[in-house]
Formats: structure tokens, sequence, C-alpha cells
């Protein structure tokens, strides 16, 4: 025998379940305004009220932070309305739910890419809806994160010497991500490596691009000092065997 | 479809096109799924097309369209919305379980194929486990307003057993030998508690290689199994199974030879890898496997990161004999282009990527990659470890995927513990085995009991200076009072730093420093003169060294292997104490049944002496509890009962200078599923502890009844043992483990203790 | 215990750098002579780089490159090899890295965000458990 889940159906019109959902949204109950605006869409499917409540439950979740099911409702609307004037908001609820849960460069950046994904679908599919313009911002910043895990990766093998694994994911980064803030920091890094190998004249080359495209970047004041022999050899690291190790563990720093 | 125009001629357009039929979903939306938009000209092939688009948007029950003219009417009937969703007659698996493997949601639109295809869903997960006559029936219950409820009716039917296995052909070897070789087992007696009867075709696959290893091992170079072939029984409840093998002849080693191409290696090297005497054994393909890995390995260590090692059998009929030539080849060379790391939502990258010895850009080498697959499920911080090697932009370069599941490695917990020796136990403690994602240890934990207080931090950084060494910081303040056990109280307040580093592939080795204040306090009136000697402050300063050689199958469910610690510490650096301290244990696991059941035997020793023969009680062993099962805390060793204060008998246990412990256990399944995560446990613990530096005080207490006397302590070894059942129970709260033990054999004025409540993971 | 050495990267051996022929040999050729480069130069791939280390490790002390070899074969615009460089350790330079990160966006795990994100999660194996704090002397609570 199954267990008897409450099978009684809220039997209240669904103006007035829609108005109670309104009134805890407005009180800031996000997740109740949510299921009561659900309920509206689960006994009266084909009500005119239900497309506004399955909007206004994707908002209310996400509100709420509960972003899955913010998900899921978005998505619902996408599937019965994907024409209709709301959809734009619905798309950007969903990039939204990937976008807030974005973590630091160190960490899984699945967020990252599938905030991209849903935030390129509200840019093309609705380019003159107002939500397009924020969406364009917020997905050069994702743009901006994949080119961080590059670098703190690169960074990672640079602080252990090993030069060629740095090189080539800071030369991803100089490639494929050069419209992103960290590219003036990878052309550096490159300088940093080639000397490291003895490479002075790919070195130069790097200094120079950086040089040229970003003449006002700290970044290329160091690779400036670099090249002109200053910050080079073992005696000029000032920073205190003590000090440098606090950083490293307390901070989790790289080098 | 009237006045559809002939393919080809220049035929009507679309001028307008009408939705019917449409409920929730408006005629804008119809439209934007069709193909046919008004202007295009109208086709046999576009108006298919549309229709089909309108099926698969999964939204509508069905759909036409008709051409009037220029006009297309579009007559559609929407599928209805699915209202709720209900499951009738699972009881083994829980409805949350079966909404997460069906597709279908409240709120979305039903369609017959998707609710046919959830109930194949449903059907193949039961089979999964072995339940082969499950039967899943997906129900419409019509609501107005075109909703529906979409029931499940379930029947689970029961696991289809394995009645009896037989082998045809096997000469060499008896049935019951082979049934031991392969995983699947019979439904006998035990085969109600093991899951390994349980009918399952990935199975049969896997025993098929099984016997074919284990031919390949004894010499049986031709084995092949020739059928492996599963009736259902009439009965339809179990199935009997019968594996047709051919052995063909038995071989021996013959001659060996190293064939090498690369200039740049010596032959001899390897040569020396083939251990001598192997000629005329009976061939064993495991053992060829292992040289070529050791061949692979020397070739890396000397840069030759590409080579391949090809075993080249010769048969001889006649002698019966294979001589295995190994060819050194150069091997494709492929690089690691990337190590890409997936899941890790808490860990830190870097702590993951330094469990690979190898770097992007290096030769790969797929022992380095199995080698870090390891490292990484050691750390212990995650569920699952999937390290897959996928190829690259080009075919000569490879990535290597990771992808982690992250298991909570922290606990925040207010204990409320029993234990018969120490009392009830409150405690809060706040633990996190992977702090910040570092892979960092840090733990605070404030311990109230009924007679002890104590404080405790330690911090652990495992990768101190970017190397494989883990710096340890512990800070300790303990107050206790021991007046159960020996009528004292000690204050001990303490640092221990500590660093540990590998020093071989198995071994590790952990350098310390303790320096601690120990103060014996508040002794009883009628405490023993042994222990009224000890009374006063105690500075230790000392350093010391613990050595692992861990061989384990796998650290955390251990069911092969063996795992051997030795830890000697030096006091006398400076502080009171001086004594050497050495401390020693083996322990070895195996398991029967296809790991269903593992058992495991432990060896403990210790050893404390002082030169200055002044230790005092605190310096002592004490053993009892978790370490000597049966026994309380202190339960056992050397006692003062002598007559004290009006002659009240003393009851006081001194500790000793030396101990040995042996213990047996085997852990089985009893039979419940698996969700109840119960497990059955038996046990049998025998040890003594005895010596004492000075076993004779005179009785200094005046209204002592033995005032004046000499008293003196058997501190001789006497062995004591017990046996015991154990219940392990995965429960929410984690690992408990409830432990009832009989002493079998004790000396009088022992302490038992029957039962005993401890948690910690099954080993 | 003795110290573990480990190889990184490939660079040819002096006998096959030998067989490249300035002038004559193009990419395809030094491709089949010397394998895939282990990096290509920055910005004009006019280099083909091709590198291996050797590090050594020893107990408790820091992974120490011992020896690197790193081949440089430059071609020209027509794609011929112009010349073939080798770069030892020693050309290498010891660098103070900047200690400086460009800013990324991302949610950082907080201390707070990580203990009371376990809150709840009753670890019993501690409540019992007895200390396990280590040291030498005695510990009253039990073995362990």
């Amino acid at each position: 025998c199954s267990d008897e889940k409450s099978l009684v159906d809220d039997v209240r019109p669904a103006e007035e379940i829609f108005a109670e959902a309104d009134f805890n949204a407005i009180e800031g109950d996000y997740v109740e305004a949510a299921q009561g605006y659900d309920e509206v869409e689960r006994l009266y499917p084909y009500s005119t009220l239900a497309k506004t409540a399955m909007i206004r439950s994707a908002e209310s979740y996400y509100r709420g932070g509960k972003y899955d099911e913010a998900r899921l409702a978005a998505q619902r609307y996408l599937d019965f309305f994907p024409s209709d004037d709301d959809a734009a908001y619905a798309q950007y609820i969903v990039a939204l739910t990937y976008y807030d849960q974005i973590s630091d460069v160190e960490r899984d950046q699945g967020d990252t890419i599938r905030a991209r994904q849903a935030l390129s679908e509200v840019i093309e599919r609705y380019p003159d809806s107002d939500y397009a313009r924020d969406a364009v911002l917020k997905r050069d910043l994702t743009l901006d994160n994949l080119a961080g895990k590059e670098m703190q990766i690169g960074r990672y093998y640079l602080g252990r010497g090993h030069y060629i694994a740095a090189i080539n994911r800071f030369r991803r980064v100089v490639e494929q991500y050069s419209t992103t803030s960290q590219t003036p920091e990878a052309l550096h890094r490159l300088v940093e490596c080639y000397l490291g190998l003895g490479v002075t004249n790919e070195a130069q080359n790097a200094a120079a691009v950086l040089g040229y495209n970003y003449p006002g970047s700290e970044w290329y004041v160091d690779s400036y000092a670099l090249l002109t022999g200053q910050r080079l050899g073992p005696e000029i690291d000032e920073e205190s065997w003590l000090s440098r190790n606090f950083r490293k563990i307390v901070y989790g720093d790289q080098f | 479809q009237q006045g559809a125009a002939a393919a080809g001629a220049r035929g009507p357009t679309v001028t307008d096109i009408v939705v019917l039929g449409n409920q929730r979903i408006e005629p804008a939306t119809v439209i934007s799924y069709l193909t046919l938009k008004v202007g295009d000209p109208i086709s046999e092939a576009a108006l298919n097309q549309s229709v089909r688009q309108l099926y698969d948007t999964g939204l509508f029950r069905d759909a036409a369209v008709a051409v009037d003219g220029g006009k297309l009417l579009v007559q559609v009937a929407e599928n209805p919305s699915i209202n709720r969703i209900n499951f009738e007659g699972n009881d083994l698996i829980s409805d949350e379980q079966m909404l997460a493997i069906i597709s279908s949601r409240p709120r979305r639109s039903f369609t017959r194929a998707q609710a046919e295809a959830d109930a194949q869903a449903l059907i193949d997960n039961y089979r999964a486990t072995g339940r082969y006559g499950a039967v899943v029936e997906p129900v419409i219950i019509e609501l107005p307003e075109n909703r529906v409820d979409l029931v499940f009716e379930i029947s689970e039917g029961d696991v289809t057993e394995i009645y009896r296995i037989d082998f045809v052909g096997n000469e060499q070897f008896s049935d019951g030998r082979l049934r031991g070789v392969i995983d699947t087992s019979e439904s006998g007696f035990l085969g109600f508690i093991l899951n390994s009867d349980v009918y399952d075709p990935d199975r049969l696959e896997f025993d098929k290689q099984l016997l074919r290893r284990f031919y390949l091992s004894q010499g049986f170079a031709d084995f092949t199994v020739l059928s492996a072939v599963a009736e259902l029984a009439p009965d339809r409840e179990g199935f009997y199974i019968t594996f047709t093998v051919e052995e063909g002849e038995l071989y021996t080693f013959g001659e060996f030879e190293v064939i090498n191409s690369a200039p740049a290696l010596d032959p001899e090297d390897f040569q020396a890898l083939i251990p001598e005497g192997l000629t005329g054994q009976t061939y064993d393909a495991t053992q060829v496997e292992a040289i070529i890995e050791d061949m692979v390995y020397l070739a890396g260590q000397q840069g030759f990161a590409f080579m391949d090692v090809r075993p080249r059998a010769r048969r001889n009929e006649a002698e019966r004999t294979i001589d295995v030539a190994f060819e050194l080849v150069e091997g494709p060379r492929v690089y690691v282009e990337r190590i890409d790391i997936e899941g890790n939502d808490r860990t830190l990258d870097r702590v993951i990527r330094r469990q690979f010895e190898i770097v992007e850009g290096d030769a790969f080498n797929a022992r380095a990659v199995e080698q870090a697959r390891g490292r990484i499920r050691a750390l212990g911080f995650f569920a699952d470890v999937d390290v897959r090697t996928e190829r690259g932009a080009t075919d000569d370069r490879a990535v290597i995927k990771v992808e982690v599941e992250e298991q909570s490695t922290g606990s925040i917990n207010f204990g409320l513990g029993f234990s018969s020796a120490v009392g009830p136990t409150g405690e809060i403690s706040i633990q996190e085995a992977n702090f910040l994602g570092r892979g960092q240890f840090a733990r605070a934990r404030v311990r109230v009991a009924e007679d002890s207080q104590i404080v405790d931090f330690t911090f652990e950084e495992p990768a101190f200076l970017d190397r494989d060494l883990r710096l340890g910081l512990n800070a300790f303040y303990r107050d206790e009072d021991l007046d159960d056990e020996s009528s004292y109280e000690i204050t001990s307040i303490g640092f221990i730093p500590s660093i540990a580093f590998p020093v071989s592939e198995p071994g590790r080795l952990r350098l310390f420093y303790e320096i601690s204040n120990d103060d014996i306090r508040d002794l009883d009136d009628n405490v023993s003169p042994l222990i009224q000697r000890d009374e006063g402050d105690k500075l230790t300063s000392a350093i010391g060294f613990r050595y692992t050689h861990d061989l384990r199958d796998d650290p955390i469910e251990t069911t092969s292997g063996y795992f051997l610690t030795f830890e000697q510490t030096f006091a006398g650096l400076g502080g009171d104490a001086q004594y050497s301290r050495s401390v020693v244990s083996a322990k070895g696991w195996t398991s029967f049944f296809a790991d269903d059941v593992i058992a495991s035997i432990e060896l403990e020793g210790g050893a404390v002496y002082s030169t200055r023969k002044d230790l005092e009680v605190n310096e002592r062993f004490f053993i009892g509890g978790d370490s000597l099962r049966g026994f309380a805390y202190g339960g056992i060793g050397p006692r003062d009962q002598s007559l004290g204060v009006d002659g009240k008998k003393r009851d006081d246990a001194l500790g000793g200078d030396f101990y040995a412990v042996g213990r047996a256990e085997v852990s089985f399944p009893v039979g419940l599923p698996e969700e109840f995560g119960i497990h059955g446990g038996l046990f049998a613990d025998v040890g003594t502890l005895w010596g004492l530096d000075d076993n004779s005080a005179r009785d200094t207490n005046v209204d002592s009844a033995s005032n004046g006397l000499d008293i003196t302590v058997d501190d001789s070894a006497h062995l004591r043992a017990a046996v015991g059942a154990s219940i392990f129970w995965d429960s929410g709260f984690g690992p408990l483990r409830l432990n009832f033990a009989i002493p079998v054999k004790k000396q009088s004025g022992d302490e038992t203790e029957f039962f005993r409540l401890t948690v910690g993971t099954r080993f | 215990c003795e110290p573990v050495y480990v190889n990184h990267g490939f660079a040819p051996q002096r006998a096959e750098l030998d067989n490249i022929v300035a002038g004559q040999d193009t990419r395809g050729s030094v491709m089949r002579k010397l394998g895939r480069p282990s990096t290509v130069s920055s910005f004009d791939a006019d280099t083909w780089y091709f590198a291996a280390s050797k590090v050594k490790k020893f107990a408790f002390y820091a992974p120490e490159v011992i020896d690197r070899k790193v081949v440089a074969v430059t071609f020209n615009a027509d794609g011929l090899v112009t010349d073939a460089k080798s770069y030892g350790l020693e050309d290498g330079q010891i660098i103070d890295l900047v200690t400086r990160r460009t800013p990324t966006y991302g949610r950082e795990m907080t201390v707070l965000q990580q203990v009371f994100g376990n809150l709840g999660k009753f670890d019993a194996g501690q409540a019992f458990d007895p200390l396990s704090g280590g040291g030498s002397s005695g510990d009253p609570l039990g073995g362990g």
C-alpha cells in the first residue's frame, strides 16, 4: 500500500491562491510565495493566471535562493511560452541561477560555463530585451573567470618550476581569452617563465607585446624590471622565510 | 489534406495560419514551432515537417495541419498537465529515489511515450539489484481541466536466486575450487546474507575473465571458456548456471629473452628483472605481467617514457614449454596535453593536482595516473574519484580528466556519550579534514565529562613549503579525575609540533617533539603508596618518531594487505622525565565471498624503560576499553590491593612498563538490505600488562592498616582473554559500533566491561 | 631511503639532434625525427621548443631540478630550419615571482560558511573516541 500523501487539494479559486502568493512575495516570504504560485499552476493549468504564476514562481524561488526550483519553473515557462514577452525574463532567471553560484577560480567552474551558455541564450534569442544589456556584462565576467582558472593552474606550475606546463597555460589565456583582464598578467608570467628557462629572446617578445598593448599596466613595469636585470638572482628576495610561508599556509598563496 | 498543391508547380503560398484546439498554449507559440511561415510555399514535405515538429515538443497529444487555399488550419489537442505523481507497491526503494529516476514531473505535460520510458527506467533499476521479476505499470487518472494524476503501480517480485553453478570440461580443478574463483555464488545457507548470489549478466562476463586469469596463472596457456549459460528454473525464482570450459595442456616456462631496439638501453638491466629459476616452473601469466610492468618502469626511470614492452610467447607443443621474449619497442609518443579537474566544489584544484607526479607536457604514463588516483582517494575527501584519459587535440596528446564527488569531511558535533569506563561525556568539537578546501586539517575540541575536562587544538598543513611534508601542531589541556581507576587526579598541558613525510612508496615517517607538564594531585587519602610517591609536577620534554608501513589495498575500506607502525619516544631532552618508550603494531586483513566477509588479525606491544627507574603512573601503559575489549580501561595489570585507611582494601591500577595485545576480528553482512547499513562482527582479544620499575613501597600513611609495612605488588605477566560480538551501524550520526564482550580468562581483581558503545569506522 | 628521480617532458638526445640539417629540414621532417615540440613560441610560432628536466626528490627536502635541457629549433619564413640552439639548467634565471594576482569573481569559501555548512553533521566518531592527541604520556582515556 503506498503511503497516503495528502491528496486533498486546495479548493480555493485560482485568484485567491494567487493573491495570497502575491502577499507572501511582498512580505518577503519568497519560498512560500513560490509554492503558492505553483499550486495555482498545478490546480488551474489552463487558467490565464497559470502563465503569470509560472514566471512569478520562478522569480520568487530565485529570490528565496532556491536555485534549482527557480530554474525548473523558468524552464517550464520557456517550454510553454517561448515567444512570450516574459520569456526573456525566464531565460534571464535561468542564467542568474547559475551565475549566482559561480565559485572562485580554484574550484569547479561548471556553473560558470552553464551561466555563460544561458547568458548567451538571453543575448541571442532576446537581443532587444532590457535583460540582454546586463547579460552581456555578466557574460564577459564569466569569460574572465574561466581565464582566471587557467591563470591559477599556470601559477601553480610556475611556482613549482614546471615552466613548460606554465607557458602552455598562459599561452591559452593570451590566445583564447585575449579580451579578458587576465591577459596583461599572462604576458608577464610568460616573461617570467621564459627567463626561468633561459630563453631571453622569447621573454623580450612577450614583454614587447605587453608593453605595446598595455603600456600603463603594472605588469609591464614588472616585466621591464625583470628584463633590465632587477629582481633577478637569488639574493634579491627581501621577504622573510617566515612571512612567505605564513602567507602560503594562512592565505593559500601560491608563492 | 484537401487542396494540397501538386509538388513542384508554383503552388499557393501561406497567406494566413489559424490555430485551433489550443488551451494554455498560445497561437503565437504554436506558430513559432511550425517550419512553415506566412509567405512560404506550401509543400507536402513542409506540412509533414511541421506536424512532426509539433509532436517533438511533447506538448501535444495530436496535431494536424490542413490547407484551405493559402490558409493553414493547425488543429492541435494539448497533452494533459500532470497534477501529481504517485508510486504504489515500492517497499524497497523510496518515492524520492523513484522520482529521481523518472523524468516526468508534476505541472509538466503528460505524454504516453514518456510514461512508458519512465516505467522501463524503473524496471531496469530493479533489474540492476537482481529483481528480474519486477513489473511497473503507468496508470492515468483523468482529472477535470485536462489534468491527470500519473500513478506507477509496482510489484517488486523477489530476488531471482542462483540455485546451482556447474562446470563442464574441468579435469584439473574441482567444481568447488572453481566456484571459489568466480564472483557469482550459489544461494545456499549463506545465500540469504550475501548479495553475490543474485543473477547478474555483467557479473557472468566478469566470471569468465576471472576463470581465464586463474587458469593462465596455473600454466594452462590454451584455456578458453566455451560458454556460460544461465537457464531460468521452472519456478522462475532462480537460475541454473553452467560454465563449459576447455583447459588445454599444462605448460611450463621455457627460455627468456630481451629484444631491444633502442640503442641507448642496455638489455642486461632488463634481463636482470626476470627472476632466476623461473625456467621450468609452471607458466603464470600474472608473473609475465609483473615483469613487463617492472621493465616499463625501469625504461621510464632512464628517461624513455614512451617505451612499450611487448611479450612474445612461443609455444613448443612437444616439451609443453613456453619461451617468452620481451620486445622493447619505441611506443607511440603520447604527451599529457592537460589535466582537467572537475567536481571539486569545495576542494581547491591544487590539492588534487599535486597528487599527480606527472605534469602537463610530460610523457603519458598509465602507472603514474593510477598512482595519482590512489593518492586522491586516500585523501578521504571524496565519495568517488574517477580518473579517465581522453584523446587530446591530436591523437598523440592525451587529456587526463579527473572527476571527483565530494563528501562531507567536516563535522560540528555536540557529543553526548556514554562509556562505562568514564561515565557520561559531553563534547563540543568542530573538525574539518579539508579546511577551506585546502586539504588542511583543523580540529578544535572541548570535552567535558563527569570527571574530566579536555581542550584540544590540532592543525595540519599537508603540503608545507610546497613539498610532500605534513606540518602538524597540537596543543592540549587535560584535567582528569582517575579516582575510579587509580585514586588520583592529573592535570596535563602540552604542545606537540610534528612533521611527516614519505620515505618510500608505502613508508611514511613522522617526527615530533613534545613539551608537556603533568601535575599528579588531589590523591585519595587511601591511595596506593606506589602512586603516592609520584605526587607533584613533572615536566616532560621528549622527541620521537613514528614510522608507518602501509600496504593495505584501500586505506578507507580495507579488505586485504597489512599495516605496520613503530613509534619510539625519547624523553630527557631537558625536563624531569627521562625514559625511552616504544610501541609497535602489525595488522593484516583478508576477505572472503567477494569482500562481503572481512577478517583481520592485529598484534600490538609496547615497552617503556627509564634509566633512572623513576617512571610515574601516568608514564606507564594502561590498557582496557578499546585496546583490550572485555576489560575496563585500567582494568588489568599490576594493582595495589593492600589494606589501606581503617582496613579498607585499596584497589588502584598501577599500569605497567610492558604490554602485549592480540586482536582477531571478522565482520560480515547480516542479510538486511544495503540501505540499513548494519553489519555484524565477532572478535577475540588476548593481552597482558606487566612490569613496574619498583614494585614495592613503604606505607607511611599513619591511619593505614598496614602503616609502616612494605607493600609489594605482583607485577608479573598474566594472560587475559575475552571473546565477543559487535554490531556496526552506519547511522545518520556516523559509524556506531556496539561491543558485547565476555572475559574468558581473567585474574582476581580485574575490572571487566561487558558493554561498550564506541564509534569508529569499520576496519 | 634513497632519493627518487622523476623525469619530466621530452627533449631529443644529442644523436637525434645531429641529423637535423639547417636549410633542409622542414617542420614535417623535424616532427618525424624529433616528435612533437613541448611548446611553440608565443607570438610568431617560428620556433619549436623541446624541453626535458630531471627532478630529485628526497624525503622532506624540496623537489630540486638537477638537470634541464631545452632545444630551440627556429624556422625561417619559407619553413626551413635556420638553426637549433640548446639551453641547459645553467641558463635559467632565478626570478622573484610577483605575488600580486589579477582579481577574479566567485564566491570564496569563508571560514564560517565552512564550519556552519556542516552544522548537524553529527560525527559521533569524536564523542567517545578517546583523545588521540598523540604525545607519549599514557593516555588516561584509553588506548588510541
